[in-house]
């Protein structure tokens, strides 16, 4: 049986390791389950049995880079958590992208030219509010960040969801593309090359949507992940 | 994994199938129910599978439930429905292909 002060001794360890709060308890508990398994199976004391299960654990707790911008070093188990969710999250944002370039291309067939520039005038005011939405976010969680601090959550963003939309904002200026893009899909579909519309042009502005629209999606995505994952700590640990 | 590297591709059927029979589970539970089948075989390690935990969390096939068991907080895994299809599926192709090997094998 593990005692109160023997438990605060694990927690203490994986605070030092910097164990964020998501995992803290799910890996504190694991511990203490694996100790009092060592110390009943081999008769052992509670500092050799925590002696044995931290070398066993040794290799996930290694402190790696957070990602490759940042000078923050997590455990390596953390690490990999997070590449998990963040793995997910692109891939979510990429299907997105594809079904609304699926969408647009849908609608170049449906709708004629000025109903499909109608609808996608209403589409660009949709994203007129997206920075803001952004922003919102990224207040939110800083707030519930502030909120929960003495709970040790950290937030692992792979990339920073800030400096990715940041990135997509100036890329997406910067790139020599038409802003009106979707004027370009619809004449090429309906009409075929001609004139500056060639197949070039159209692949390049049907990619660079592909890739903004992905980028913008994970780091909306992303803010809301880290939402959702202060609301689950509160709903669960409260 | 600790033992045997050929467990690693088919560590997500082995956790589904583990909850599958199971009402619920905990992360350790998991990892010493697998060892107790295969008689100390399969080692998982923590640090395969907790990211891999989290991933079916996060794809909605399985769901999680905070219980406090002696003063501290223990995350229960349980299977959702998508999850279950998810395991029944999987488990009918790991069996052809398991089948399909023996053949091979048997040779």
């Amino acid at each position: 049986m593990i005692t109160f002060f023997q438990e605060r001794e694990i927690e203490k360890y994986l605070i030092e390791k910097k164990i964020s709060g998501r995992l803290l308890a799910e890996i504190k508990d694991h511990i203490v389950s694996q100790i009092a398994d060592i110390q009943d199976s081999k008769n052992l004391s509670f500092e050799d049995a925590f002696e044995i299960t931290k070398a066993d654990w040794n290799k996930d707790l290694t402190l790696v880079r957070k990602n490759m911008f940042s000078r923050q070093k997590i455990t390596k188990i953390a690490y990999e958590v997070d590449r998990a969710t963040n793995r997910n999250l692109f891939l979510k944002s990429m299907l997105c992208a594809l079904l609304f370039v699926g969408f647009e291309i849908i609608l170049t067939f449906v709708l004629n030219e000025n109903s499909y520039v109608n609808v996608n005038k209403i589409i660009k005011a949709v994203f007129f509010f997206l920075p803001f939405s952004i922003i919102g976010m990224y207040i939110r969680q800083k707030s519930l960040e502030n909120k929960n601090y003495r709970k040790n959550i950290v937030i692992n963003n792979f990339v920073h969801p800030l400096f990715v939309f940041a990135f997509t904002i100036v890329a997406d200026n910067l790139v020599d593309l038409s802003k009106k893009s979707y004027i370009l899909i619809y004449n090429f579909i309906n009409f075929g090359p001609q004139g500056e519309i060639t197949t070039s042009v159209f692949t390049k502005s049907l990619l660079a949507g592909i890739l903004f629209f992905t980028l913008y999606s994970f780091s909306y995505f992303s803010l809301k992940e880290n939402i959702r994952r202060f609301k689950d700590y509160k709903k669960n640990y409260s | 994994m600790k033992k045997n590297s050929l467990y690693k591709g088919t560590l997500q059927n082995i956790i589904l199938k583990l909850l599958s029979k199971e009402v619920k589970m905990y992360g350790y539970q998991i990892t010493q129910r697998a060892k107790e089948l295969t008689e100390g075989e399969l080692e998982m390690t923590e640090g395969a599978l907790y990211p891999l935990l989290h991933k079916l969390e996060a794809e909605g096939m399985i769901t999680s439930e905070i219980q406090k068991i002696n003063g501290r907080d223990r995350k229960y895994y349980l299977l959702t429905g998508k999850g279950k299809k998810q395991q029944a599926a999987q488990e009918e192709e790991m069996k052809n292909y398991l089948f399909n090997l023996n053949t091979i094998f048997n040779l």
